[in-house]
C-alpha cells in the first residue's frame, strides 16, 4: 500500500482545492456551512496614531477634517474553525483499504481546504491550526490519528459536546455502525451554531460481504467472535439491516440538520467533495 | 463394472479433493469484521440459526453426487441374466410312453431349466403331444422316436435358438456337442415297467430297480435282477391279469380268442393225428365248422399236401428259397423232400418254396405259398415221411407262413388295447453329471441391466438438491 499522504495525494488536493473553487464561484455560496467568510474582519473606532503604527492603517479621511492621525482599528479577524472527529475505534481498521486510511485521507483534504481558505483547523481537542503553511503540521498530526484499542465513537462525540467553544464546524468521520444513540449528542453542538457533517466511511467488504460458508465473525472493535452460516438467505438479512441503520441514520441527520454523506473506503475525494458535500459541508 | 474406467477415476479423485477441501474447511472460517454490530442482528434472525445444519446436508448430497457419478461411470450392471431376446431350445426327453399325453415331473423339469438359463426365453421340444404342459415357455412337438431320432429333429428344429439345453434320461455322447446336458430326474426311477412279453400263458415284465409291481392273474415264476434291471416271469392264470406299476396306467392282459381249424383230405396218418394233438394242447385252436385254418381241407388259411403230380425225381437237386420263415430254425437234413416222388407244376400264382433241378434246370416245385401267403401247398407229404421231431417243427413254422405267428410263439394273452410302456432310457433314468454347457452364441449378449443412467439420475438429483440448498 502506498504511503498515507503521498506526492500523488497531494497532488490531488491541489486538484480538489480548484474544484472547489470553481464549485463556489459558480454557486456563489458561502464557503463553509455557519455562512461567514474566512478572514472577515470588523471596524470597531480610531485610536491616535503612535510611532510603528501601519501606515496602511492611517484614516486620511479623519485627518482631512481632523487635521490629527488617527488608526483604524478593527476587532480581531473571526476566523472559521474546522473540527474534525475522527473515529479512531478499532472498528475504523476494518475493510480493504481500511476505512480509517481513507478517513484519515478526507480529515486531510478537509483540513486543506480550511487552512487554503484561511480557517483553522483541529482534530477534536487538538492542536488549532492556521494557515496554509501550517498543512504539512495537519499532516502530522492526521498520520498519528491511528485507531486504538478501547476507543469508541460515542466517547468522542460526548467530549466534542462538552467543547467550550464550539466550533463552526465539526465533521464526523466515521463508519458510524453502532447505535445512533450515540451520535445524538451532537444535537447540542448544532444549538450552538455548529454546522454538522457526517462522513460515513464504509469498506466495499461491508457493504457486500463476499464470504460464504460457516464464519467465525472477529469484531475488532468489539473483541468478540460471533460464529454465523453465511449463505445467501442470511447475506440477504445482513444487507436489508445494513440498509436500515443506514436509512436510519440518513433520517437523523436529515431531523437534525446536519449534512450526511456515504462513501466506500475505495472511494473518490474529488467526488465526495463536489458531490455529496458540495451542497455546503464542504470547507 | 470397474471402478478403473476413466471417468469413475476422475469423479473418485473429485471425491477425494472435495473430502480434502472439506477437511480444509471443517469448522468456521476466521473473519475480521470492524464490529459486530450489523451481525448480531442478522445472527438474531431465525433463518441465520435455522441454515446451520444444512452445510453438512450440502456436504453430504455433493459428496454423494460425486460417489454415485462415479459408480454410474463405472458402469455396473445386474449381471447372470440373459437378455430378454436370448432364445434357449430346451429338450425335454420323455418319461412317460410314447403318445402319452401327460408327462411325469414336467414342471419340475421346466423349472430346472429356468434356473439354469435365467431370463432367457425357454423353448421346449418334446417327442409327442402332451395335454396342457406346464412349462415356463413355448412347446414344440417333435415326431416320437428313439431318443437319436428326436435329438436330431431337435437339432434340426432348434437351429434359430442362440443355445440349447438338454434333460435327458441317461447322457448321449452327441448331446453335449449340442449344449448344456442335464440329468432329466434328480432321483433314480424305481419299478418302472419298459417292456411287457407274452410267450403261451406266461407274463414277461422287465422294469426298473428292485420295486415290484402289483400283478393280478397271474402269479410270479420268478425273477432275475441285473444292472438295475428287473425282470419278473409270471404265470397267467385268469382270463384277464391286471398290472399296476409306477410310471405307467393300469395294464390289462386278456386271453386272447381261439382259432378254429378244421382237419381233412390227406391229414389223417397216426403221424398226422399226433401233431394234431400237440397243436391243439399247447396252441389255442379249436375245430369249428368255420374254420380259419384248414389242413388239407378248404379254409381261408390252409396247407395243401399231395398235390404234386408223379414225376422222376432221381437224380435231382433241391433247392430252398433262402431266409423264407418255412425254414426258420428247421432241421432241414432232417426232412425227405423227395419221397413221394411229386412235382407241383410252376405257376404265375404261386411262389416257390422248395424247388427240385437237374442240371441246373428246374424240374417243379416241391413247396410252394400262394401270392397272398395264405396257402401253402406241398407236392408230397413231408410231415409223414420225415422224423416227427422235424416234421412238427416244420408244421409250426408252415403254419407261421399262413398265419403270420407259428403257434408256438402264439401269445395267449393280449394287452387290452394299445400296449404304451415308457422306454427303457425313461425307466432307468438316474440323475448324473450335467455337461457340456450353455454355448450363447457370440452375437448375444447376457442382460447387462445398466444401471448407469439410473446412477446417473441419482447423483443429478443429488446435486440439484445440493443447488437447491446453497440457493
Amino acid at each position: 500500500m502506498t504511503a498515507l499522504f503521498d506526492a500523488t495525494f497531494l497532488r490531488e488536493l491541489e486538484a480538489l482545492h480548484e474544484a472547489v473553487l470553481r464549485l463556489r464561484g459558480s454557486t456563489g455560496e458561502g464557503l463553509t456551512r455557519s455562512g461567514r467568510s474566512a478572514g472577515q474582519t470588523e471596524f470597531r473606532g480610531h485610536r491616535p496614531y503612535t510611532l510603528g503604527d501601519d501606515v496602511r492603517r492611517l484614516d486620511w479621511n479623519a485627518y482631512g477634517r481632523l487635521g490629527r492621525l488617527f488608526v483604524r482599528e478593527f476587532e480581531r479577524e473571526r476566523k472559521e474553525h474546522l473540527t474534525l472527529l475522527l473515529d479512531d475505534s478499532r472498528s475504523m481498521a476494518a475493510g480493504d483499504p481500511p476505512k480509517e486510511r481513507f478517513a484519515r485521507q478526507v480529515a486531510a483534504a478537509a483540513g486543506f481546504l480550511a487552512l487554503k481558505s484561511g480557517g483553522t483547523t483541529s482534530l477534536c481537542g487538538g492542536v488549532l491550526l492556521e494557515g496554509a503553511s501550517r498543512f504539512a503540521r495537519w499532516l502530522d498530526v492526521l498520520r498519528a490519528a491511528q485507531p486504538q484499542a478501547g476507543s469508541t465513537l460515542a466517547r468522542g462525540i460526548l467530549a466534542a459536546a462538552a467543547m467550550a467553544r464550539a466550533p463552526s464546524d465539526l465533521w464526523v468521520i466515521s463508519d458510524f455502525l453502532e447505535p445512533l444513540a450515540a451520535i445524538e449528542p451532537l444535537a447540542a453542538l448544532a444549538r450552538r451554531r455548529c454546522a454538522v457533517t457526517l462522513v460515513q466511511v464504509l469498506a466495499p467488504q461491508e457493504l457486500a460481504p463476499p464470504q460464504r460458508g460457516t464464519l467465525d465473525l472477529h469484531g475488532l472493535e468489539e473483541d468478540e467472535t460471533l460464529r454465523l452460516e453465511l449463505d445467501a438467505s442470511s447475506l440477504t438479512a445482513y444487507r436489508a439491516e445494513l440498509e436500515r441503520h443506514l436509512e436510519q441514520l440518513e433520517a437523523l441527520a436529515l431531523r437534525h440538520g446536519w449534512t450526511y454523506a456515504l462513501v466506500q473506503s475505495n472511494g473518490d475525494l474529488r467526488s465526495l467533495f463536489t458531490g455529496a458535500l458540495a451542497a455546503g459541508a464542504a470547507p | 463394472m470397474s471402478l478403473l474406467q476413466p471417468l469413475a477415476l476422475l469423479l473418485l479423485a473429485a471425491l477425494g479433493v472435495l473430502g480434502w477441501l472439506a477437511f480444509l474447511q471443517r469448522g468456521a472460517i476466521r473473519q475480521d469484521v470492524g464490529t459486530l454490530f450489523i451481525w448480531r442482528r442478522v445472527a438474531a434472525l431465525p433463518q441465520a440459526r435455522r441454515r446451520k445444519p444444512r452445510v453438512d446436508t450440502l456436504l453430504w448430497l455433493v459428496g454423494g453426487a460425486l460417489l454415485v457419478a462415479a459408480v454410474g461411470a463405472a458402469r455396473p450392471v445386474q449381471a447372470l441374466e440373459f437378455a430378454p431376446e436370448v432364445v434357449v431350445a430346451v429338450y425335454i426327453e420323455r418319461l412317460s410312453a410314447p403318445h402319452s399325453a401327460t408327462e411325469p415331473l414336467l414342471a419340475e423339469a421346466g423349472a430346472r431349466a429356468e434356473a439354469a438359463a435365467p431370463g432367457a426365453r425357454l423353448e421346449f421340444y418334446f417327442g409327442g403331444r402332451l395335454h396342457e404342459p406346464r412349462l415356463p415357455g413355448v412347446v414344440r412337438e417333435l415326431a416320437p422316436g428313439d431318443i437319436q431320432e428326436e435329438l436330431a429333429q431337435f437339432q434340426q428344429r432348434s437351429a434359430g435358438a442362440q443355445a440349447r439345453m438338454l434333460l435327458l434320461c441317461e447322457p448321449v455322447a452327441a448331446a453335449s456337442a449340442m449344449g448344456l446336458v442335464l440329468p432329466r430326474v434328480t432321483a433314480q426311477r424305481q419299478g418302472v415297467p419298459y417292456r411287457l412279453e407274452v410267450r403261451g400263458r406266461k407274463v414277461l415284465l422287465h422294469s426298473s430297480g428292485m420295486a415290484p409291481p402289483s400283478v393280478e392273474g397271474a402269479s410270479l415264476a420268478g425273477a432275475r435282477f441285473s444292472g438295475g434291471n428287473a425282470v419278473r416271469e409270471y404265470d397267467a392264470r385268469e382270463s384277464e391279469v391286471r398290472i399296476a406299476a409306477l410310471g405307467i396306467a393300469p395294464l390289462v392282459l386278456r386271453e386272447t380268442p381261439r382259432r378254429g381249424l378244421a382237419v381233412g383230405g390227406q391229414w389223417k396218418s397216426d403221424v398226422h393225428r399226433a401233431l394234431l394233438e400237440a397243436l391243439l394242447v399247447n396252441a389255442r385252436f379249436e375245430r369249428s365248422a368255420r374254420p380259419e385254418l384248414g389242413l388239407d381241407t378248404e379254409a381261408p388259411r390252409r396247407l395243401e399236401l399231395l398235390r404234386g403230380e408223379r414225376a422222376d425225381l432221381s437224380g435231382v437237386e433241391v433247392s430252398f428259397r433262402a431266409g423264407h420263415a418255412l425254414f426258420e430254425e428247421l432241421p432241414l437234413s432232417s426232412l425227405d423232400w423227395l419221397s413221394g416222388g411229386r412235382l407241383l407244376e410252376p405257376s404265375e400264382e404261386r411262389v416257390a418254396l422248395v424247388s427240385a433241378l437237374r442240371g441246373g434246370q428246374r424240374l417243379g416245385d416241391l413247396v410252394a405259398v400262394s401270392l397272398d401267403q395264405r396257402v401253402l401247398t406241398f407236392a408230397a407229404d413231408p410231415f409223414a415221411d420225415s422224423h416227427p421231431a422235424a416234421a412238427a417243427l416244420l408244421l409250426d413254422n408252415a403254419l407261421g407262413v399262413v398265419l403270420g405267428e407259428r403257434p408256438s410263439r402264439q401269445a395267449h394273452y393280449a394287452p387290452v388295447g394299445e400296449l404304451r410302456l415308457p422306454s427303457e432310457r425313461a425307466a432307468l433314468a438316474a440323475p448324473f453329471e450335467p455337461g457340456g454347457n450353455l454355448a450363447v452364441e457370440e452375437n448375444t449378449q447376457r442382460r447387462s441391466l445398466e444401471l448407469t443412467s439410473w446412477l446417473a439420475l441419482t447423483a443429478m438429483l443429488a446435486a440439484l438438491g445440493a443447488a437447491w440448498l446453497t440457493r
